[in-house]
C-alpha cells in the first residue's frame, strides 16, 4: 500500500494528517491550500457536475436520476419537517446535504497512485463551522420572525414557578450544545469509520498470507458499513438542519 | 401504446386514476419501510451523541469557569448535574419527537419477532 513508502507506515491516523500543496499568507495567517482544500474544491465539483452536466430530458438519463433522486429525497425530507414555511431554506439544506454526502462518500474511495483519500467531514473544525453557521442562521431566524418572543423557546410551559430558573438554564444548556453535537456526530462517526478501516488493513497486512484472510472478510463487511453511515450521517445532519430551523420558524416546542 | 384495445371513455379514465393513486400510495409506503431501518440506526446515534455531549458540556462550562474564577470544585458541581440533565432533556426531546413517534407505529405494525426466552 501507499502509506508505507510515504512515511505513514501502518500508523491508522495517517490518513487525516493535513499537508500543505501551495502555500499562502494573509497577512500573519496561513491560508495555504492543503489537501483538505483540494479535496473540498473536489467535492465542490463533483457535485456541481452532477447537477448541472446532466441535460434535463423528459426520459432521464441514468446521471440525471441520481441528481432528481437527490433533490425529491431532501424536499420529500424538509416538507415532512419543515412544512411549506420553509420551502426559502431549500437550497441551503440541498447544498449542505450533498456537500456532506458527497464528502463522506469520496471519503470511501481509494485511488491508490493519484491521490490520498481524505475524508473532508472526517475533521471537526469543517463540521463544527457548518454547524455554527446552521446554529447562528437559525438563531437569526428565530429572532427576525418572532422577536424577543423567541426567548420562549427557553421557558418550558406549564411547570411550576420553582422550578422554572433550573430549568431555563438546563433549556439554555441544551440549546447551546446543538452545535457542538451535530459537530461531533459527523465528525466522531467518519473519524471512527475510517480509523476501524484502517486498522484492520494493518491488521491484514500483519497476519499475512495465512492469517490475512479474516480481518479481510471483516473489513469488506466494514466498508459496506461505513458507505451506510456515510449516506446516514449526511442524511441525519440535514435532518437536524430542518428540525433547528423548525424550532426557529414555527416555535412549537 | 399504440395496442391499446381500450377505448378511451371516462369510466376507463376513473379507473386508471383509481389504480395510479393505488400504486402510488403502495410506493410511498414502501419507501418509508426502507427509509425506517436507517433512520432508526441514525435516531438512536442522535439520541446518544444528544445526552453525551450535554453531559461534557456542562462539565467543561463547570470546569472553565473554576479554572477562570479559581473556586474549584464548586462550579463543576453545579454545572455537572445541569448538563446531565440538560443531556435527559434532550433524549426526551427526541423521544418525544415525531420522527420516534413513527418508528414506534412501524415497530407495533410490523409482524411479531420470533419468540425468545427471556432469562429476566
Amino acid at each position: 500500500m501507499a502509506g508505507s513508502s510515504e512515511g505513514g507506515g501502518l500508523n491508522p491516523m495517517h490518513q487525516f494528517e493535513i499537508s500543505t500543496i501551495a502555500e499562502i499568507k494573509l497577512g500573519s495567517i496561513d491560508a495555504s491550500f492543503t489537501n483538505a482544500s483540494l479535496w473540498m474544491v473536489i467535492v465542490v465539483a463533483s457535485v456541481c457536475l452532477l447537477l448541472l452536466l446532466s441535460s434535463s430530458k423528459l426520459v432521464p438519463s441514468r446521471l440525471q436520476s441520481v441528481g432528481e433522486l437527490a433533490y425529491e429525497f431532501v424536499a420529500n425530507m424538509m416538507r415532512d419537517i419543515l412544512g411549506d414555511s420553509g420551502r426559502a431554506f431549500f437550497p441551503l439544506v440541498f447544498t449542505l446535504f450533498m456537500f456532506v454526502l458527497a464528502a463522506n462518500m469520496w471519503g470511501m474511495i481509494n485511488i491508490p497512485v493519484l491521490l490520498h483519500p481524505f475524508t473532508v467531514t472526517s475533521h471537526i473544525i469543517v463540521t463544527f463551522a457548518m454547524a455554527m453557521f446552521i446554529f447562528i442562521l437559525a438563531t437569526v431566524v428565530g429572532f427576525v420572525k418572532h422577536g424577543a418572543g423567541y426567548l420562549k423557546l427557553f421557558v418550558p410551559s406549564g411547570v411550576p414557578a420553582v422550578l422554572l430558573p433550573l430549568l431555563v438554564v438546563i433549556e439554555t444548556i441544551s440549546y447551546f450544545t446543538r452545535p457542538i453535537s451535530l459537530s461531533v456526530r459527523l465528525f466522531a462517526n467518519m473519524m471512527a469509520g475510517h480509523t476501524m478501516l484502517k486498522v484492520f488493513a494493518g491488521f491484514v497486512v500483519g497476519m499475512g498470507v495465512l492469517g490475512g484472510w479474516a480481518p479481510l472478510a471483516l473489513m469488506v463487511a466494514f466498508t459496506g458499513l461505513e458507505v451506510l453511515v456515510a449516506f446516514l450521517q449526511a442524511y441525519v445532519f440535514a435532518v437536524l438542519t430542518c428540525i433547528y430551523l423548525n424550532d426557529a420558524i414555527n416555535m412549537h416546542h | 401504446m399504440g395496442d391499446d384495445k381500450h377505448p378511451r371513455s371516462p369510466d376507463n379514465l376513473k379507473e386508471f386514476n383509481e389504480r395510479l393513486r393505488h400504486a402510488q400510495e403502495a410506493i410511498k409506503e414502501q419507501d418509508r419501510k426502507i427509509a425506517g431501518k436507517g433512520t432508526a440506526y441514525s435516531l438512536g446515534f442522535r439520541i446518544a451523541t444528544d445526552l453525551v455531549v450535554a453531559v461534557l458540556a456542562g462539565l467543561g462550562i463547570g470546569w472553565g469557569l473554576d479554572k477562570l474564577l479559581g473556586t474549584s470544585p464548586w462550579f463543576l458541581l453545579v454545572f455537572m448535574p445541569l448538563g446531565i440533565a440538560a443531556g435527559i432533556a434532550n433524549v426526551i426531546r427526541v423521544a418525544k419527537s415525531d420522527e420516534a413517534r413513527r418508528h414506534m407505529e412501524q415497530m407495533s405494525s410490523r409482524p411479531a419477532p420470533p419468540e425468545e426466552d427471556d432469562k429476566d
